[in-house]
């Protein structure tokens, strides 16, 4: 029989949700719920993934993300450092829950930030901009 | 659950002497006990007279410091700590403060917190002080109402 385990009355069943979408050789990782100790290893299971198929470019997209924590922090700061040269790596990223930590702890010079997917996405390095 | 940012309640008028808080103690130093505790502590948030974005800052820095003490205090994850978060009578200022009764493992090279925790807590407290004796460790975090 299976009988769910007894939870607490307040205990509510966030999580993190990634979706990943590929365009050509970019790979956008669009995040939502929290990221904490429990479940930033989701995230970088997703990660690891994709970069294993050496996308040109990776786009994590934290825009739905309420909640991000030094757990989540080293899952992105762990990511840079797999994609290395091979990927480029970026994070959209905005406001208190995201970016404030991100910027609060420096990771702001491990990736490029972007407020917006679209723009982490039109962005072109050295190219002229539209 | 407790509306967002309603208003001090009106019975605090006058009616005690103690500051509005909210505690637990005994808790046990494991990771599932945190998400609960964060929604707690959300919730406690929301009725003070802090800003939406303080708010933001007092659960993510309240999370980093109990998440260390799980990750730290105890060796075997035997242990349990204290929560307390308190308004002063004014609302001007509230406190938030994480005891343990560990003895911290050594800290790593990254220090506490696996590196950026700490750092996490100094930028989004108004004050933040640890303080370690043979006996525990006890976080206090402290922002001033914007």
């Amino acid at each position: 029989m299976d009988t769910p385990e007894p939870r607490a009355v307040y205990e509510q069943p966030e999580g993190v949700n990634v979706h990943v979408e590929w365009h050509d050789s970019t790979v956008v990782l669009g995040v939502s719920g929290e990221i904490d100790i429990v479940t930033a290893p989701q995230l970088q299971e997703a990660v690891q993934l994709a970069l294993q198929n050496t996308p040109k470019r990776m786009v994590v997209d934290l825009l739905g993300v309420s909640f991000l924590a030094s757990a989540g922090l080293a899952v992105l700061a762990a990511g840079a450092e797999l994609a290395g040269s091979s990927t480029e790596f970026r994070v959209v990223a905005e406001g208190p829950a995201t970016a404030r930590p991100i910027t609060l702890t420096g990771l702001s010079e491990n990736f490029s930030i972007f407020p917006t997917r679209a723009e982490a996405l039109a962005f072109e390095a050295g190219a002229p901009t539209r | 659950m407790t509306d967002r940012r309603s208003p001090a309640p009106k019975h605090d008028l006058g009616s005690s002497p103690a500051a509005e808080e909210w505690s637990r103690a005994g808790i046990p130093a494991r990771v599932e006990e945190l998400a609960p505790l964060r929604r707690q502590v959300q919730a406690w948030a929301n009725s003070t007279h802090l800003s939406t974005a303080q708010v933001g800052a007092l659960i993510l820095a309240t999370y980093e410091a109990m998440a260390n003490v799980v990750a730290h205090a105890y060796a075997h994850g035997a242990g349990v700590f204290d929560v307390r978060a308190a308004a002063t009578q004014d609302q001007r200022t509230v406190t938030v403060t994480v005891t343990d009764a560990g003895r911290w493992k050594t800290p790593s090279a990254q220090g506490i917190a696996g590196g950026r925790g700490l750092p996490l807590m100094r930028g989004l407290a108004d004050y933040q002080e640890v303080h370690s004796t043979a006996d525990g460790t006890r976080v206090t975090l402290r922002w001033n109402c914007a």
